[in-house]
């Protein structure tokens, strides 16, 4: 072997090794780039050096970890995101429904001490309009909200099956370039990056098959990706609640089978959906109790008063009857039409689920703890009663059929003030223009246990307060945990895989070194060998 | 251990970052010197803040009944003050009344007086208040406490009852009296009162006074009917009972109250004697009975007892009205001082409540300031860092 070709076999592996060190120095920042080493090995010819291999710096545990912690981060950011919006609709200012509140019951206050002041009376009618279009307000918010979130929904999902494509597509062309012997490095680097961003969708567990490609599977292990083929996720209106989106599997066979939604707790999917169906369910139903509360309260004084014209009071507000949604799954053809009771004192901020069973009849319970719930159902009128809601059955339950119930999810933003004239509100309970025993009630209002017989109105507001910014708080802390395992992992997965600008410098240096020292070789071959040609 | 390039740049812009956060967040505390805006920003001072400002504003609310009570209160004390004025110089006119050497026109004079103020008082007792509504009316107080019937009769057009406001938490008050407890009453202390019929004879009385208030029918009504026997002798029988010879000047005692007649009844006069309170206590009518008395001439003897028993009937009962208005003033002046107690106590819950709200959610800006300011350095050595860190590569020696 000459020493030209030595040399030149050097030059070879110092050119590869510097395209290595500069690919890595120009991809420093790059998102799923992994750093790649020229492996030197003894060349098998002999003399001289080769390149046996350009590697990934790349550790498929670390990566997992790093993955699954992304999905739990991306899951409390979600959720961070949703719940500040309602922190700051809640946040202490001059409209806060709690100061309208106080200025409604200021109102009725300045009423009782001269009942026959029209302008008094006025006064209570502008306060009640003000308090129910800020009900209104935060009831119309919250709903938008809801719809916001099972739009995002919608969009993820997609987004989920869009990367389930790629992957599927990467997995494909990953096997196809292995089995021709060429080097894959980017085609592996972008499909762990697809990977990365499927987990800050959806938790996701892959394994790697001996061929090389990755099965993704949700947390269920029903596969997203297997091989080269991608199932899709769907979404479609819940069997239970047509207002909400609940996702499916579709299997390779078309079925669609729906998603529990313990398997989607993890990545901004499952943070979307515990934020709806906790804390935004519990805001728009602990204000909705409110709205019905306040509702049946005065409503009932106002049946017993008298107002200024000497009438019979008529209802102050009013609130949209309770929803009963019938389960598309049904098989009987009974409907359900509820109303709220007078005595509202047994109505929770709770969502119900009614159930026929043929053995059982009517079996009521709690969505929020599951607990049975006392109903009486009269057969002659076909009417079921519980927690201070009347439902009246039409047509015939089958076994299994069920109903959501939800009393107060929409109370809020149908809160309306009806009264349109002070002289309409029942101050006394006598013709005299003076008489304000009603109106005294009225204000006692302010401070009785209206509120699911156990609590005031201020005091339901401010468990409603301490609920949300409790949960932001604590969302807040375990997002913060979070990201500090994210960002070790990530450091640890960086320091791996990450490229080291100084490192690289340290590499172009020592390989231009290394390139001028097998140039050398190849100089001084070319020497020997012209010393050679040159005796004479 | 290793660390990549991209690694020290994103702890280094991460670290920044959230410094500037802290830094902001503590520059806004500071500057709108509250610590508590969002629920999240203390949950639990938040939801505590609420129940503390609804404490407040219902604390506002008894203040302002409480003022407008003072207000209603003072007026109606002034307006009795002035009632009772009338009453006294009506009492004065009586006594003068009761002179024996008066001609009719002298009485006629008094009665015009006596007019005069019965006339005050229907227009005090139809006050009103600045929002035009009668004091006195009860629930009423768009029409007028007492008017004219048909008849030329003064009657109460209110009701019985009392608008009544909540002071304080665990109290109400009545923030005024009806015209029925203030000119149709007479107060628990009052004695009794005897009443001459539509009498022709001479008979005068003198009493009733309380003569043994053990016996067991003690203070019931009574009613003496006067007749003359089959003899020519005068008689009379007590709530229907058998007759009883009558003797000029002597002293009955029935039902453990005396009373002394004197002169002459005349067959079929009566003299009725009850309860202050249960004689139909009313002092527009006692005031137009005298008024219709003083005006009729005095011809006979008969006449003359009838004045002097209707003036001592009047005065009485006068006097009983009088004070029956004092009880109300009195009442009225003890829950003026009530008010008053509330005031003070409203005013220091007032301020514990303002000073509970503060320390719930105001900024302390000894703590926010040195936070602030802590944080104001910690975030220029981050700045610092990121700045110098990125300075630093191999890339610059080659």
């Amino acid at each position: 072997m000459s020493l030209i070709s030595i040399g030149v076999s050097g030059l070879t592996a110092a050119q590869i090794a510097l395209t290595t060190s500069s690919n890595n120095t120009t991809n420093a920042y790059t998102d799923g780039y992994t750093r790649q080493v020229a492996n030197f090995s003894e060349s098998t010819s002999g003399n001289g050096v080769q390149v046996s291999s350009v590697s990934r710096e790349y550790n498929q545990f670390v990566t997992t970890q790093l993955n699954g912690s992304i999905s739990a981060e991306s899951a409390l950011s979600t959720q961070q995101t949703e719940v500040d919006q309602i922190d700051s609709l809640l946040a202490d200012s001059d409209a806060s429904l709690d100061a309208l509140l106080q200025n409604f019951f200021s109102a009725i206050q300045t009423l009782t001490s001269d009942a026959s002041d029209t302008a008094a009376r006025e006064e209570v009618v502008g306060a009640a309009q003000t308090l129910a279009s800020q009900f209104n307000q935060l009831g119309s918010y919250l709903s938008a909200m809801a719809d916001d979130v099972n739009n995002q929904i919608d969009d993820q999902v997609s987004q989920i099956n869009d990367l389930s494509d790629q992957i599927a597509t990467l997995n494909s062309q990953i096997s196809l370039s292995t089995t021709l012997g060429s080097s894959a490095n980017d085609l592996l680097d972008q499909r762990d990056l697809l990977v990365s961003q499927l987990s800050e969708l959806v938790a996701v567990d892959v394994t790697v098959q001996d061929n090389g490609s990755y099965t993704v599977a949700l947390s269920n292990g029903m596969a997203l990706v297997s091989g080269n083929d991608s199932f899709a996720l769907s979404t479609e209106a819940s069997a239970s609640d047509a207002s909400q989106s609940s996702i499916s599997y579709i299997d390779a066979a078309g079925n669609s089978v729906t998603l529990d939604n313990s398997v989607l707790d993890s990545g901004s999917l499952g943070g979307l959906i515990e934020f709806r169906d906790s804390t935004l369910a519990e805001t728009q139903n602990q204000l909705g109790l409110m709205a019905v509360s306040l509702t049946q309260a005065f409503n009932t004084l106002q049946a017993q008063g008298i107002d200024l014209n000497g009438d019979s009071g008529t209802a102050m507000f009013s609130v949209a009857d309770p929803v009963v949604t019938g389960n598309t799954g049904n098989s009987g053809d009974a409907t359900m039409t509820a109303i709220f009771s007078d005595d509202v004192s047994a109505l929770t901020s709770s969502d119900y689920t009614v159930a026929w069973s043929d053995n059982q009849g009517f079996t009521v319970t709690r969505n929020d703890t599951g607990a049975s719930v006392d109903a009486s159902y009269d057969s002659d009128s076909g009417t079921l009663s519980f927690a201070g809601m009347a439902l009246t059955v039409s047509g015939t339950a089958e076994d299994g059929d069920s109903f959501l119930v939800q009393p107060t999810r929409n109370a809020a933003s149908s809160f309306t003030a009806l009264l349109s004239d002070g002289e309409q509100i029942a101050a006394g309970t006598s013709s005299g223009s003076s008489d304000n025993t009603n109106a005294l009630a009225m204000l006692n209002l302010q401070t009785s246990d209206i509120v699911g017989g156990s609590a005031t109105l201020s005091e339901t507001y401010a468990s409603l307060v301490s609920n949300v910014g409790s949960t932001a708080t604590r969302v807040a802390a375990q997002l913060q945990t979070q990201s500090a395992l994210t960002e070790q992992l990530t450091t640890l997965q960086q320091s791996e895989s990450g490229v080291n600008l100084d490192e690289e410098a340290a590499n172009l240096i020592v390989y231009q070194q290394y390139y001028q020292a097998c140039a050398k070789i190849v100089e001084v071959g070319t020497t020997v060998l012209d010393t050679i040609l040159n005796i004479d | 251990m290793r660390l990549s390039s991209a690694t020290i740049y994103n702890q280094n812009l991460n670290s920044m970052l959230s410094q500037q956060a802290a830094y902001q967040e503590a520059a806004l505390e500071v500057s709108s010197g509250t610590r508590v805006v969002n629920p999240s920003d203390d949950s639990l001072a938040a939801a505590q803040a609420v129940t503390v400002r609804q404490s407040i504003a219902a604390n506002e609310q008894y203040a302002d009944s409480r003022a407008a009570i003072t207000t209603s209160l003072s007026q109606e004390e002034s307006t009795l003050d002035s009632i009772n004025d009338a009453i006294t110089s009506a009492m004065s006119l009586v006594v003068q009344a009761g002179n024996g050497t008066l001609s009719d026109a002298d009485r006629e004079s008094l009665a015009t007086s006596l007019q005069g103020v019965y006339d005050t008082l229907v227009t005090l007792a139809n006050s009103t208040d600045s929002n035009g509504n009668y004091l006195f009316s009860g629930y009423q107080s768009q029409s007028p406490a007492f008017a004219e019937d048909a008849s030329g009769t003064l009657v109460y057009q209110g009701d019985d009852n009392v608008v009544s406001q909540q002071v304080s938490a665990t109290q109400s008050m009545a923030s005024g009296d009806n015209g029925a407890t203030v000119f149709l009453s007479v107060s628990s202390s009052a004695g009794f009162v005897a009443e001459a019929g539509d009498n022709t004879g001479t008979l005068t009385f003198d009493g009733p006074d309380i003569a043994d208030s053990s016996v067991a029918n003690y203070g019931e009504a009574f009613t003496l009917a006067f007749s003359v026997a089959d003899d020519g002798t005068t008689q009379y029988s007590i709530d229907g009972q058998d007759p009883v010879a009558y003797t000029d000047g002597e002293t009955l005692e029935i039902n453990g109250l005396s009373l002394t007649l004197s002169g002459t009844p005349a067959a079929g006069d009566s003299l009725t004697v009850s309860a202050a309170a249960d004689a139909d206590p009313d002092v527009f009518a006692t005031l137009q009975n005298l008024i219709s008395v003083l005006q009729t001439p005095v011809e006979d003897d008969a006449d003359r007892a009838a004045l002097s028993n209707t003036l001592s009937t009047a005065s009485r009962e006068l006097s009983n009205a009088q004070d029956n208005v004092l009880t109300v003033l009195t009442s009225v002046g003890t829950r003026l001082g009530q008010v008053e107690v509330l005031d003070t106590i409203g005013d220091d819950l007032a301020l514990s409540y303002t000073e509970r709200l503060s320390g719930l959610v105001d900024a302390d800006y000894t703590e926010s300031i040195s936070r602030y300011v802590t944080l104001q350095v910690s975030m220029q050595a981050a700045q610092q860092t990121f700045a110098s860190v990125q300075q630093l590569s191999l890339f610059e020696y080659i």
